[in-house]
C-alpha cells in the first residue's frame, strides 16, 4: 500500500499562519479597495489609454475617408456615367422622332457635365401625379448639359427651344427613367428650387405644385449624455456619432450608425477619475412618418479602450429635423454586459446632427 | 427592493471598504491557498474577491461574522477562479515559492511554504479540498460543501495524500 502524506503538521502550520497573517498589518488601504469596486479599471492596467486613442484615432480617419471617398454605391442604384447616356455615333440626339408635334432639335450633350460638391439626396417622391404624362403638355425644351449626382437622381438644365441663348436658369432634378423619357420626347419641365421660409424643409416644388421633400442620408451629430451601471457608477459622455440612411423612398429604411465617445469617471466614494474611449457600431431600421421626425432602433456591438471591454449594444433614438442642416436626437443605449467587465449599462444622450448630404 | 440615497449608498460603501480592509490579510491567504501559484495573479484574486464580496454584500446580514461571511465568499470565488484560469497557470518551484515568501512576509513558516508548493500542483477540484481539509474542516462538512459524498471524500482526500507524499519524495 502506498504511504500517505501526514497533513496534520501542515494543518497546525496553516492555522498558525492565518492567525499570524490576521494579525499582520494590511497591505491594502482603503483608497486601494474603494478603488477596485470599479472592476474594470484594473483591467486597464495592460492596455494602456494612449492605445485606445490611437485605435480611436485610426477609426476615426478611416469614418472619414469612408463618408467622404469610400461609400460603396449599390450597383442596383448605381448611375450610369454620363458618356453613357450620350449617342455613341454622334454627339447629338434626335429627340422628336416619336414626336411629330415637337419641333425637332437635337440635344447636345457635348458640354462636361458639371459636378455639385454639395446637394441634397431626392429620397421620395411624395406625389405620384410626378410623371411625364402631366409634362408631355408643355412647351418643348432643349436639355443642354446632365448633372450626376451621387444617386439616382439627375439634374438637367434646360432653354426653351429656339432661344439657343437663353440662359439656362433651370435646374430640375430628374431620375433616370424620366432622363430617358426626355430624350425620346424631347420634352421637359420647369421645376424651381425653393426654399421656402416657413418650412424646416428643402423642398423641390414643381409648376404643377408638386412637392418633392428631401430627407437626410448621412449626418454627424455631437453627443452629450451619461452612462450609468450600478457597480461601475455614472460616466459621462461626450463624442461624435454618425448616421447613414440607406437610400429608400418609403417611411422605413435600413441605416448604418457609427460612434466614438470619450467617457469620464463622475466623481464617487470609489475616488474614481478614470476615462475610457469607446467605439460602437450599429445597424437597424430608419422609421420616419413624417418629414421632420425620424426614429431609429439598432443594434451593434461597443469596444471600449482604457478600462478594456467589449460587448453588445442597443441604441434605441427619436431625431427631429430643425431645419436644413440640423437635426436634434435624443438616444438611449443598454449596453449588454462586457465580457470583461460582466457589467451592463444605460446610457441616454442627446446630440445635435448636422446633415452632410 | 430597498431604495437608498446617494448618501447612503456612499456610506455603506465607506463601511464596507473598511471591514474588507481589516480582513485584508485573510482574503490574501485564502489567494493563496485556494487560488492561484505566483504573487501577481494573487493580486488579481484579491481584487477579484473584493468585487464579489461587494456583490454580494446586501445579501450578508449579520448573522454570522463579516469576517466568516468573508472567508466564505473569497473561497468560493478563488475556487472559481482558479478553475478558470488554471491551464494559464505557470509552472512552479518550491524556490520559487520561498523567493515569494521573502517578499511577502517577514518569518514565513518553513512548512506553510511547503504546503503551497504541494497544493499548487493539484488540480481545482483537489486543491479545494485539501484546503478545505486543511483548514481544519470535518469529513461530513467537506462533503456538504463540496457536494460529495462522506466516502468519496475520504477516497479522494487518502489519494491526494499519496501523490502529495510522492510529490515531496520527489522533491528531495
Amino acid at each position: 500500500m502506498k504511504e500517505e502524506l501526514n497533513l496534520e503538521p501542515y494543518r497546525q502550520a496553516w492555522k498558525a499562519e492565518k492567525e499570524r497573517l490576521q494579525a499582520a498589518p494590511p497591505r491594502h488601504s482603503e483608497q486601494d479597495i474603494a478603488a477596485m469596486l470599479t472592476p474594470h479599471k484594473r483591467r486597464s492596467r495592460s492596455l494602456p489609454l494612449w492605445f485606445g486613442s490611437a485605435a480611436a484615432s485610426v477609426a476615426i480617419l478611416f469614418g472619414v475617408a469612408w463618408l467622404l471617398w469610400l461609400r460603396p454605391m449599390d450597383s442596383s442604384t448605381a448611375l450610369p456615367a454620363v458618356a453613357e447616356l450620350r449617342p455613341q455615333s454622334s454627339q447629338t440626339l434626335p429627340m422628336t422622332q416619336n414626336n411629330p408635334n415637337i419641333q425637332s432639335n437635337p440635344i447636345d450633350l457635348t458640354t462636361p457635365p458639371s459636378i455639385h460638391t454639395h446637394t441634397h439626396t431626392i429620397r421620395s417622391f411624395q406625389d405620384p401625379q410626378l410623371n411625364l404624362s402631366t409634362l408631355e403638355n408643355t412647351e418643348a425644351h432643349r436639355i443642354i448639359s446632365v448633372e450626376t449626382l451621387p444617386t439616382d437622381i439627375y439634374n438637367t438644365e434646360v432653354v426653351p427651344n429656339g432661344q439657343p441663348d437663353a440662359k439656362p436658369s433651370v435646374q430640375n432634378p430628374t431620375t433616370q427613367s424620366q432622363l430617358q423619357a426626355f430624350q425620346e420626347t424631347g420634352i421637359t419641365s420647369v421645376i424651381d428650387k425653393q426654399k421656402t421660409p416657413k418650412d424646416p424643409l428643402v423642398r423641390t416644388r414643381t409648376r404643377f405644385g408638386q412637392t418633392i421633400y428631401y430627407h437626410p442620408n448621412i449626418q454627424v451629430g455631437l453627443t452629450l449624455g451619461a452612462t450609468f451601471s450600478p457597480f461601475m457608477g455614472k460616466q459621462a459622455l461626450v463624442g461624435i456619432v454618425a448616421t447613414r440612411d440607406a437610400k429608400n423612398d418609403g417611411p422605413i429604411c435600413a441605416h448604418n450608425q457609427g460612434a466614438l465617445y470619450l467617457l469620464f469617471d463622475m466623481p464617487s466614494a470609489a475616488g474614481n477619475d478614470s476615462m475610457s474611449v469607446g467605439l460602437q457600431y450599429g445597424y437597424g431600421l430608419s422609421y420616419r412618418p413624417t418629414d421632420n421626425l425620424t426614429m431609429r432602433l439598432n443594434i451593434g456591438g461597443y469596444i471600449m479602450f482604457g478600462n478594456f471591454d467589449l460587448g453588445l449594444r442597443l441604441n434605441a433614438e427619436a431625431g427631429y429635423r430643425l431645419n436644413e442642416y440640423l437635426t436634434l436626437t435624443a438616444a438611449y443605449q443598454y449596453y449588454m454586459p462586457g465580457i470583461v467587465s460582466g457589467e451592463g449599462r444605460h446610457a441616454a444622450m442627446i446630440s445635435l446632427g448636422y446633415i452632410i448630404d | 427592493m430597498d431604495k437608498r440615497t446617494l448618501a447612503e449608498d456612499r456610506h455603506r460603501q465607506q463601511q464596507f471598504v473598511a471591514e474588507v480592509q481589516k480582513c485584508d490579510a485573510l482574503i490574501y491567504s485564502v489567494c493563496r491557498l485556494y487560488g492561484c501559484r505566483r504573487d501577481e495573479s494573487a493580486e488579481d484574486l484579491y481584487q477579484e474577491i473584493v468585487c464579489a464580496l461587494w456583490e454580494s454584500y446586501d445579501t450578508f446580514k449579520g448573522d454570522s461574522s463579516f469576517s466568516s461571511w468573508l472567508y466564505s465568499v473569497a473561497r468560493n470565488t478563488a475556487v472559481a477562479y482558479y478553475r478558470k484560469n488554471q491551464l494559464r497557470q505557470p509552472d512552479i518551484s518550491l524556490a520559487d515559492i520561498e523567493r515569494d515568501f521573502q517578499d511577502w512576509h517577514d518569518s514565513p513558516d518553513p512548512l506553510v511554504g511547503e504546503l503551497y508548493y504541494l497544493i499548487d500542483q493539484l488540480n481545482a477540484d483537489d486543491r479545494q479540498l485539501i484546503g478545505l481539509y486543511i483548514e481544519g474542516y470535518e469529513y461530513d462538512e467537506i462533503a456538504q460543501q463540496m457536494n460529495l459524498s462522506q466516502p468519496a471524500v475520504r477516497t479522494r482526500l487518502s489519494r491526494i495524500k499519496v501523490r502529495l507524499r510522492e510529490l515531496k519524495d520527489r522533491q528531495k
